[in-house]
Formats: C-alpha cells, structure tokens, sequence
C-alpha cells in the first residue's frame, strides 16, 4: 500500500535518512523505533511532505507521493499527529476538529451539522468532548494528544501515523490511547507508529522497523527485534 | 451571537448615514479618510491578522489602484466607474503576484520583501515622471461633478459598508477558519489538508482588490495623487490602527482606523506631537496588550460571563467525572 | 571618465563600508536576539544626531564625538532591549516573531517623530573632522572621507576582535549558537541580549555619527540606509559577519556606479536608492539564506 524506496535526506552536510527501503501493507500496525537522531522523525516528515527527499520516491497505491505539498498527501489519506503537539493553541477544541471536517470534500459530503455531529462523536470516543468550546492552549499536555488524536480521525484517512503519541504521558493516559489505537486498527486502518516506548510499542505491533542513524537495521518482529544483535548495540552502543 | 452582529452592523450604517446631519464641511472631510482608512486596515487585518502575513505593500497596492485609475480615465476613453473597478482588480492581481512571490518567506522575511516591493513602485513612480507626474502631483478627475461632499461620503461609507460585509462572510467560513488555522500553525494545517498556497494567495487578492478600491476612490475624491501616499510611515499608521484596535478582528480595526483618524484630527493643532504621541501608544499597546485595545476590551466586557458559565459547566462535569472514576 | 568613475567607485567604498558597520550592528541583533530590527536605521540616525550636537553645541572635538556618540546609542538600546524586547525571552508573548516585527517597527515610527518633532525637519551638519583633500594618482578626495573610512574599518575590525577573540564576545557567540546551552553553562542570555542589542545599536549609531561629517544629518535618514542593511545581511547571509563586509561594499558600489553607469542621470539617481532594494527582492526569491548564512530560526 505504502512504498518507501530507496529514501535519501540531507541536511546540508547531514545525512539524516540514507537509502531507506520498506513497504507497509494494508490495516498494518507497523512499529518505527531506534535511538535518538536515527531518522524516524524524518521519516514520517517525508512521508507526509512536510519535508521533500533528496533522493529516491515514496509511492503510495501506486502513484507517487514524494515531492507533493502535505495538503496533497493529507488529501490521498495518510494523516500524521506531531511529537510536540501542534494543536490550533488560540483556536477552540471544535474548530480544531472543523478544520479537517472542512479542508478536504469527503466522498460523502456533509453538512455543517453532519461535521459538528461526527464531530462531537469522535470527541466521545477520546473522552474530550467536554472541553469543546475551551481553547486548546488551555487543556493539558494529555488531553492536547487525544485533542491530536480526535483531528487524525476527523480526517478520517487511510494511514495514521504517529510520532510519539505515549510520550510526556502518565500512564492511565497511555492505556487509553492504547486502547484508542486498537480500536482504529480494528476498523481497518493502517498505523505507522514512533515511539520510544519499548514496552508499548512491543505490545501494539507486529512487526518493527528499526532504525539507526538514518539506515534500516531490522525490520521484523518484536522477538526478532529484540534478539537482534544490531539493534542492541545501536541502542547501548554509539 | 450572530444576531447581536446583524443588530450591530445595521445599526451601525443606520448611523452612518445619518451622519452628514451632523458633521459638515471639514469634519465630513475627516470622516471619509476615516473611511478610506478602515477600510485599509480592515483589509490588511485579514491579511496579516487572520493569515498571519505581514504585508508591507497594502498602501503600495492602494497606489497601484489609485494611479491605474486616475491614468485610464486621464489617457483613455474608459469611464470612471470602470476605472475604479479596473483599478481595483489591477490591485488584486498585483497582491495575487506579490502572494505567490511571498508563499516560501516567513515572518520578518515577507515584511521586508513587501517592504522593498513598496518602496521600489514609490520610487519609480517618482522617477517616471513623464507618465505620472512624480512628486510634483497627478491630478485626478474627480469622482462627481460639484463641491458637495455628499455623494463621496455616502460611496465611501458603501464601498466601507460592502467590503466589511463581504469580509465578514468570508472570515466566518470555513475560509475563516483555514485562515486562522494558517496563522496559528501553517505546517499543522497543511497537515489536516487545508490547501494553504490556495488560501494564503486568496488573502492576499481579496485584501488587495479592497486596497485598491479604496484608492481608487481616494485618487478620485482628494484629485491629486503623489508617490508619498505609499511611505512606509503611512503604512505603519495602518499597521497601528490595526494593532490598537485589535489586530485579530474587523470591528477592532475599524474602531482603530475611526478612532486614531478622529484623534488625529482633534489633537492637529499639536502638530507632530500626535504622531509621537500615536507611536508611543502603539508601543505601550503592544508591549501590554499584544491583542490590541478596542478588541480585547470588548471580549473582556462581554465575553467574561460567557466564559465564567463554560467554566462552571466544565468545573460541574469533571466532578461527576471525577467522582464515578473511569 | 575614468576619473569620474574611479571617484565614484571610491565613494561607494566609503558609503559602502559605512552600510558595513551598521549591518554589522544588525547581524550582531539578530545572532544573539534572533530579531529582525526594523529601528536599525533610526538608531543610526539617533547617532547622527547625538554627534550632531555634541560637537555644535557642546564644541566637542568630532573624533571623540564619535565615541560618545555611540556610547549613548549604546546606552539606548540597552533600555530598548530592557523594556520592550525582553518579554519575548521571558515567555510571555505568545507570537514572537510578529511581536518582534510589529514593536520594532513601531520603535522605528517613534524614534522617526520624536527626532521629527525635537530636532526638526531640516538637514544639519556636523563639525567635520578636517578640512583639506588628498590627491592619490589621479583621484582627489576629501580628506574627511578618507578618515571616516579609516575610522569604520578601525570599529569593524574592533567588533571581529571582540567577538572572536575576547571572552565576552564568546559569550555572544555562545548564545547565538544555543541559548538553552549557554545557560548552562553560566552565561547569562539576558545580559547577553542587552549587550548584543547595545553594540549592536551602538555600531549603526556610529556609523550615523560619521556620516554625519561628510552629508548631513535629518531625522528620516535611517528609513532607506535601514532597509539596505536587510539587503545587506541577507545578501551576504544572515548571521554572517564576513558576508556583511563583502556584500556592504558590494553594495555601496553597486549604487555608486550604477546610478551613473546605467540609465540616464536624472532618472539614474532618483532610481540609485532602488538598486538595493532589487538585490533584496532578488535574494528572496532565489535563495533566502543569503550567500553565507544559516536558515532564517524562527523563535517558537
């Protein structure tokens, strides 16, 4: 479904992603992991066109996706929330869901009302729809990832990824939005996920890449992954 | 909400129009460049306040439809009305240029770029004296026949009227939104799908296509134009009547644009004392208020009990939250 | 007109080093403070001012004007920096770089009308500081030039001292580089932040207080020369001190020569203003990072 080949970036001198390769399959959970400064940020950046590659394309159904605006990428279905959530701060929680209700014609139209009622459902679903009138710089670190979270679906794209969506968070949160992910794979959605917690990301997936200094090291199962020799000197060793 | 806006606005032209009743001779005279004014800063706040792009070249763009219409009506057969209008879209299509031009810049970038851009059409205005007369003053056919002021004041406060309307309907669309969501965050935006070259460079045409309208009209109603309409100076004093009146919302530039334009003239006799005094405010304004004064004062009046509910109706559910556990 | 040309050519040097030291003052701002100081070309019009009066009023001998003359700019953008920009390091303004273009340019409409309104509309002249020429081969100019040439190469290359060599200017390179790091390690950002704005004010008011001498002096001089120190430090890249000295004399040059060589003289000199702001528009469109410089860091 999703196609990454043969991926280059550089940052001036920096190589931040060197011939990166891997396909993700359709409703895969796939898990990105490895230590500081490997990539995955990056990664996802190209994926979704906040950043352009140096060299080599990025397909997905087929048709090339490398080099388009991330409003192009968004369109096609791949949506994607932030390690530092980037939230509309002075914008209230409803018009943070509305801009995505409203940026892309959906196949199935809708009216203002139909948007506000999906709206307020999704809201539910992440437990946050008390707050929809509050402006979002005011909720806390927590409820600012569901509030990221909620946007993705109101985009209601094929592919979500996620970078980091358990870190800074305590973990009655993180067995939540666990649960929340888990729903949306079961709906048939594909995940692209980040993070560095091992123990979820272990959990979640069943299968991980691992990178390492802008290179794919392993891409297999959590067994795999975690007996693998590169891996661990990559993530003790520097 | 909406209902108080409607009942605001009606009111508010009601008054308008009622306003030659009053106000004769000079004052009416201030209270249509008090027009021309709001109706620049009004444009330029959703240029720089709801997409957050700095522009430098609004009054820049007011010249370009001042001067194309002053000089098709002066070298050409083409009526007046359609040279305004003309004039107007020669504006927009300069803004839609300039926007396309800007779309990588960021920040203090775009200011300087719009800045350079403003001050390179003074200069050759200047310069190409033969077509337009330079500093020494193009003059300009005016827009009716007659000395009464009448006619202008009642086009300016429709033109005024018209572009708050269709400003408002525009910033209270989806359109709106994407705008703010631009300024707020235009890498998560464009994240969610908001096309952002497409709605930055609708900015920038519709506020341009008002600038040029408005001096258009002032090019017609004052009927001597010259390059000095365009320094940068003269921009900042549309900046600081946005920023004073509230650099987020329309009223708040309209309330800045009248109530800078009204004390400038009261306090004339103090000569360049009130422009010192204007750019102290400005800095004070800016330095405790970043949100402006008129705008915020007014959310603060009467958004205060609106946002003591919500907060009682939140602190309410939490407890119940809280209390049956998860 | 050779020799028309050669005269001109010197006189874009010695205009041009004069833009150098100012956007040197500018590029120093924006290392340490990450601004844009839009109230650069009044802080040097402020300069002119200050050496205006210290030598007319108060009979000062014009040399040590200068110096006086940049302390007290120096001293004013310490309190600018104090009382206006310092919020935005504190965490208190929401929007920075709108704040940061919106209060500097608001200075710069202030300063405008103060000078406006205390000093006058008209142009005044400070003392020179000698009188004379010199003729070198075939060229003769004034002496005063050649001083205040010699006089802003001497302030330029004590600014390279100070930052590359001394331990304060470590300090300033230090938290150009990384604010949160230099905390760290004990330098102070905020007194970095007053002493970068302070020298960074202090250099475009002495280069006000030269060119005072050799022109003239009036409280809209810092509009143009303001904007042609952007054009400046973007061409030769913002950040870089040694892309600033090239791209200043460049141009001081460019405008000198091409004012007479291209188009017709009238029309020529009206546009020579204009030259700058071409270049500027240009680097913009086609690599905004300048020749030299980092990526422009926004501050959130």
């Amino acid at each position: 479904m999703l196609e990454v080949s043969n991926l280059t970036k550089h940052f001036g001198g920096i190589k931040a992603i060197d011939n990166l390769s891997f396909k993700v399959e359709e409703n895969e959970l796939l898990g990105i992991i490895g230590p500081n400064g490997s990539g995955k940020t990056t990664t996802i950046n190209l994926i979704s066109g906040v950043l352009k590659p140096t060299t080599g394309k990025i397909t997905f159904r087929g048709k090339r996706i490398d080099g388009l605006p991330s409003y192009e990428i968004a369109k096609r279905g791949i949506g994607r929330t932030f390690q530092v959530t980037q939230v509309f701060r002075r914008m209230s929680v409803m018009e943070n869901m509305m801009v995505p209700a409203l940026s892309i014609p959906k196949s199935d139209g809708g009216s203002q009302t139909d948007h506000t009622k999906r709206a307020l459902e999704i809201l539910e679903f992440v437990k946050t729809d008390h707050l929809k009138e509050e402006y979002a710089r005011n909720l806390s670190g927590g409820q600012q990832k569901l509030l990221e979270l909620g946007r993705i679906l109101m985009l209601d794209p094929d592919v979500i990824m996620l970078d980091e969506p358990f870190a800074g968070v305590h973990p009655e949160l993180k067995m939540e939005i666990h649960s929340y992910i888990r729903k949306m794979h079961k709906e048939g959605r594909t995940f692209i996920i980040i993070s560095h917690d091992l123990q979820s990301i272990f959990n979640l997936s069943k299968r991980l890449i691992v990178l390492s200094e802008g290179r794919k090291i392993c891409d297999g199962s959590p067994e795999e992954v975690k007996n693998d020799t590169r891996v661990v000197e990559a993530y003790l060793g520097e | 909400m909406r209902y108080k806006t409607i009942l605001f606005l009606a009111s508010s032209v009601v008054i308008g129009g009622l306003i030659p009743l009053f106000v004769h001779g000079y004052w009416l005279h201030v209270t249509i460049i008090a027009c021309y004014y709001a109706i620049l800063a009004s444009s330029w706040t959703l240029l720089a306040g709801y997409t957050g792009q700095f522009s430098f070249a609004h009054l820049a763009l007011a010249g370009i439809g001042a001067y194309t219409s002053a000089l098709l009506v002066l070298n050409t057969s083409i009526p007046l009305y359609l040279s305004i209008l003309i004039g107007a879209l020669t504006a927009a299509l300069i803004g839609c240029l300039i926007g396309g031009l800007v779309l990588r810049l960021r920040g203090p970038y775009v200011a300087l770029f719009t800045i350079a851009f403003s001050e390179i059409f003074r200069i050759a205005l200047g310069a190409e004296y033969k077509f337009t007369r330079g500093n020494l003053g193009l003059e300009v056919p005016p827009l009716f026949e007659g000395t009464s002021k009448l006619p202008y004041y009642y086009t300016i406060l429709g033109i005024l009227v018209i572009s708050l309307l269709i400003m408002w309907i525009i910033l209270n669309s989806r359109y709106g939104l994407f705008f703010r969501a631009i300024r707020e965050n235009e890498e998560a935006a464009s994240v969610m799908g908001v096309n952002v070259v497409r709605y930055k460079m609708m900015a920038f045409v519709i506020s341009s296509f008002f600038a040029g309208l408005a001096g258009a009209f002032y090019g017609h109603y004052v009927g001597m134009l010259t390059p000095n309409i365009m320094l940068i100076p003269q921009m900042g004093l549309i900046i600081a009547m946005s920023v004073i009146g509230g650099i987020e919302s329309l009223a708040g530039a309209v309330t800045g644009a009248i109530t800078v334009q009204f004390l400038s003239e009261y306090l004339r006799e103090y000569g360049q004392l009130r422009l010192v005094l204007f750019a102290l405010v400005l800095v004070v304004v800016l330095r405790f208020s970043q949100n402006g004064l008129v705008y915020p004062l007014y959310q603060w009046l009467f958004e205060r009990k609106i946002r003591a509910e919500l907060t009682k109706e939140r602190v309410k559910v939490e407890g119940i939250r809280n209390a049956g556990g998860k | 007109m050779a020799e028309y040309l050669a005269l001109q050519a010197l006189n874009g040097l010695v205009i041009g080093l004069l833009y150098v030291l100012m956007a040197t003052g500018l590029s120093l701002i924006f290392s340490v403070l990450k601004i844009v100081n839009f109230a650069h070309g009044e802080l040097y019009m402020l300069g002119g001012f200050a050496s205006y009066y210290l030598t007319r009023l108060l009979g000062i001998n014009p040399f040590l004007a200068v110096s006086l003359s940049m302390l007290i700019v120096f001293l004013l953008g310490v309190i600018i920096e104090f009382l206006l920009l310092h919020p935005i390091y504190t965490g208190a303004i929401e929007r920075k770089d709108e704040y940061a273009i919106l209060m500097t340019f608001a200075l710069s409409i202030f300063l405008q009308n103060l000078a406006l309104m205390i000093f006058g509309p008209w142009t005044k002249n400070p003392s020179p500081f000698t009188s004379g020429t010199t003729t070198i081969g075939f060229l003769t100019t004034s002496n005063n030039r050649l001083i205040v040439a010699a006089l802003a190469i001497v302030l330029i290359l004590a600014l390279l001292v100070t930052i590359n060599k001394t331990f304060v200017g470590k300090g300033l390179r230090a938290v150009s580089q990384d604010r949160d790091a230099a905390s760290i390690v004990g330098i102070n950002p905020h007194r970095m932040n007053l002493l970068a704005f302070g020298v960074g004010a202090a250099l475009a008011g002495g280069a006000g207080a030269l060119i005072g001498p050799i022109f003239f002096v009036e409280p809209t001089m810092g509009t143009l020369p303001g904007i042609k120190c952007f054009v400046i430090i973007i061409l030769g890249g913002m950040g870089s001190i040694k892309g600033s000295i090239i791209a200043g004399i460049i141009l001081g040059e460019v405008e000198s020569l091409g004012s007479v060589l291209l188009l017709d003289p009238t029309r020529g000199l009206a546009y020579k203003n204009a030259f700058g702001l071409l270049i500027l528009i240009i680097i913009l469109l086609i690599k905004p990072t300048g020749l030299f410089g980092e990526k422009y860091v926004r501050m959130e």
